[in-house]
């Protein structure tokens, strides 16, 4: 095999790794960034095209989802200056992706009602505070990783998700209140 | 440093549920590994692949579709040079040019409205729809204006279309139902996005459609399941309100969690 070829094999399983480790993160990611679920699988080929050519600049030190998250907010908004006319006629409101169907139905309009509930939150928190709670206590990056993604300032990524998780904390409180005969997911319901 | 504590038991629960529920299709996910691995014309990617979206990409199982429209527009342009210039040889007029030539310009570019099955389906099942008998490109039927979804007039409402030729019913009729199908499907999968994808083109193809119930049904049962209850709610109360005696009002009561 020629030093090319071993080349592009060592590339195609370095995609297939980030790919199939953090297709998750984009797919939120972009949407995120505002891109309707419907056209989010177009979009997540298209950042990983991107991640395809541009895989040779990955720094092996830096943060690959900081690297991967950059790269989406860039196609994002490319896709969404393309489509704006296009979605406004979009019919369907496209603010939760289509979760898994359990078996349980029961269970899944519990976790759907949870999932809806945390989206209405994170509808009414500002911008600067959704974004480092999404990314710390959703994606799971640590506050130095979105320091640098934000470029802000560490005590103020601090600052920020402190008060988001206040916020977060008091709501997921209120959503304990018995609503339209659904078992909530809060213990202090399930148990009563 | 004030020390952040992060949140766990209840929250953990909730934020848990709604990545979760944000999480990547796993058909979704097979789909764009597919079109990045590519096949062996390599990745496919561009402004043509997103106005296709998944639907293009499920058609063609995920592989390169655009090489095998320029291969039937090389073709066709081959045809149509050599036809003019065997005439001009013998000393004829230039002929006229030709619908197809016509559809075949239209669909060399690359940003123009694309067909999201392949082209040699839609020739076959679309050209008695063209609605221009003078324009009888098929190719038009990709760009043609959509029936407009009519209000929803109860179970009559799905017979008061007008029948129209035979061949055009069932060309119409089967793709309907390949819609209808391809939806069920995509609901079975957990893919409620693609479904109500779906369920947009049909509305868009076949407003006034033989299974507008069903459309009626399955939109408030995949907008429930994708977690977007209140909508999905609203879709499903109406929808019994429509069609109190349906098949499906206990599977859309069901999935919409909506008592008797």
């Amino acid at each position: 095999m020629s030093a090319g070829a071993l080349q592009a094999r060592e590339a195609a399983a370095e995609l297939e790794r980030i790919y199939r480790a953090h297709a998750d993160f984009v797919w939120r990611s972009v949407q995120r960034f505002g891109v309707a679920p419907a056209h989010a699988e177009d979009v997540v080929h298209e950042v990983f095209l991107v991640v395809q050519r541009r895989l040779a600049d990955l720094d092996p030190d830096a943060s690959v989802r900081g690297w991967l998250w950059a790269i989406a907010r860039g196609v994002a908004a490319n896709h969404r200056r393309g489509r704006a006319r296009a979605a406004k006629r979009e019919q369907v409101s496209l603010e939760v992706v289509a979760p898994p169907r359990p078996a349980d139905p029961e269970q899944h309009v519990r976790a759907a009602e949870a999932a809806a509930a945390v989206a209405r939150f994170l509808d009414q928190l500002p911008t600067d505070k959704r974004a480092v709670f999404e990314l710390v206590d959703i994606e799971g990056l640590s506050c130095p990783e979105v320091a640098e993604l934000l470029e802000l300032e560490l005590g103020n990524v601090y600052a920020q998700l402190r008060t988001a998780r206040r916020r977060f904390r008091a709501f997921v409180e209120d959503q304990a209140e018995p609503r339209a005969g659904f078992p909530s997911l809060h213990p202090r319901e399930s148990s009563s | 440093m004030t020390s952040i504590e992060p949140p766990s038991g209840p929250e953990r629960a909730y934020l848990d549920a709604f990545r979760e529920a944000n999480a990547m299709p796993d058909a979704a996910r097979e789909r764009v590994w597919a079109r990045l691995s590519g096949g062996p014309f390599g990745p496919v990617g561009g402004q043509a692949a997103n106005d296709a979206g998944p639907l293009l990409a499920a058609a063609n199982g995920g592989g390169p579709a655009w090489w095998s429209r320029s291969s039937l527009l090389v073709g066709a342009s081959v045809a149509v040079v050599t036809g003019m210039m065997v005439l001009a040889l013998r000393g004829g007029d230039p002929p006229i040019e030709q619908p197809v030539s016509l559809a075949v310009a239209s669909e060399a570019e690359p940003r123009a409205a694309p067909p999201v099955e392949q082209p040699a389906e839609r020739v076959q099942a679309a050209a008695p729809v063209v609605d221009a008998p003078s324009e009888p490109a098929p190719l038009e039927v990709e760009i043609r204006a959509p029936e407009p979804k009519q209000p929803t007039a109860g179970r009559s409402g799905k017979r008061a279309r007008a029948k129209p030729e035979p061949a055009v019913q069932t060309s119409s009729l089967a793709d309907e139902r390949r819609l209808i199908e391809q939806t069920h499907a995509a609901l079975a999968r957990g893919s409620a996005e693609l479904a109500l994808s779906l369920l947009r083109r049909h509305a868009l193809e076949f407003g006034a459609g033989v299974f507008v119930e069903e459309r009626e049904a399955l939109l408030a049962i995949a907008t429930c399941t994708a977690g977007r209850l209140d909508e999905g709610r609203t879709a499903a109360r109406d929808f019994l309100a429509n069609y109190p005696q349906a098949v499906m009002a206990a599977r859309v009561r069901s999935s919409c969690a909506l008592g008797d």
